[in-house]
């Protein structure tokens, strides 16, 4: 069975691997990559966690902003959930999911 | 190079259990790693290309980083110890289990592995991205003919994260 893991990077994720510029899915799965509604989530998520990225910014090269992170707590606990629910919602049985994010942020 | 030049510690002959203390192997032995490991890292630090940074004013931090080069795009890269969200300490922390199960690169060989892959690795893919007015790029490279590592890249060069995909 194939794995759909959700993970957030700078500029990729939750859905692992997926088109930076598009938040398409690109895990290789159909009934996944071809979602329209995950997608969309999926973009909106990968969005909102780029966003606290900043360069040449506070003194440092790369810095993160931890204090919006932590004010978008609900936010993005409520769309990882989203996330899931659709995922839940199409599973057709070819694939399991492992969330690497959820536990992560509700610790914030 | 003479061998006082080296850098390396000596008197070891023979066996070291017979004519030291293991003690003082311990130690010589420690020097001798950390000399290897100043060696290994030192032609990953390009005094030119921190120059040019320096040039450009732009914010880095000569102590954290790891390696500076120049990738096929003709971007200063570089790679710093970080934390959790970007550099080194994030790619360890999320990414070492990638790298050593996608393409059996261990956890101390990666910001070495990396180094490589940025200055003679092939540019596949190259996103350019906007999140809230700040740009920034996917990029990813073909090393080796086999491996494919994407990554996540500040504008300014700041080598954010890395991660072997298929």
């Amino acid at each position: 069975m194939k794995t759909v893991r959700i993970m957030l990077d700078y500029l990729q994720g939750p859905i692992w691997t997926s088109d930076p510029e598009t938040g398409r899915p690109e895990t290789g799965i159909d009934v996944v990559d071809k979602d329209e509604v995950l997608q969309r989530l999926n973009y909106q998520i990968q969005d909102l966690y780029s966003s606290y990225y900043e360069f040449d910014s506070h003194g440092q090269a790369c810095w993160f902003n931890e204090a919006q992170e932590k004010a978008d707590k609900e936010k993005m606990l409520a769309l990882l959930s989203k996330l899931r629910s659709r995922l839940n919602e199409i599973n057709d049985g070819s694939f399991e999911v492992d969330d690497q994010e959820t536990e992560r942020v509700e610790k914030l | 190079m003479r061998s006082s030049d080296s850098g390396f510690a000596h008197g070891t002959n023979g066996s070291p259990q017979g004519s030291f203390e293991a003690e003082e192997y311990s130690a010589k032995m420690a020097e001798n790693e950390a000399a290897l490991k100043k060696l290994a890292r030192a032609p990953m630090i390009d005094e030119g290309l921190i120059e040019e940074l320096e040039e450009k004013h732009m914010k880095f931090s000569r102590e954290d980083m790891l390696f500076i080069t120049r990738d096929s795009t003709g971007q200063i890269i570089w790679l710093e110890s970080g934390n959790s969200s970007a550099g080194l300490e994030h790619i360890y922390k999320r990414h070492t289990n990638d790298f050593e199960s996608k393409i059996s690169v261990r956890k101390e060989d990666i910001p070495e592995y990396l180094h490589r892959v940025v200055t003679y690795g092939s540019v596949v893919e190259n996103k350019t991205v906007t999140r809230h007015g700040r740009k920034g790029y996917s990029r990813k490279y073909r090393y080796n003919g086999r491996d494919y590592i994407l990554t996540g890249i500040g504008l300014n060069g700041f080598l954010v994260s890395a991660y072997p995909v298929d």
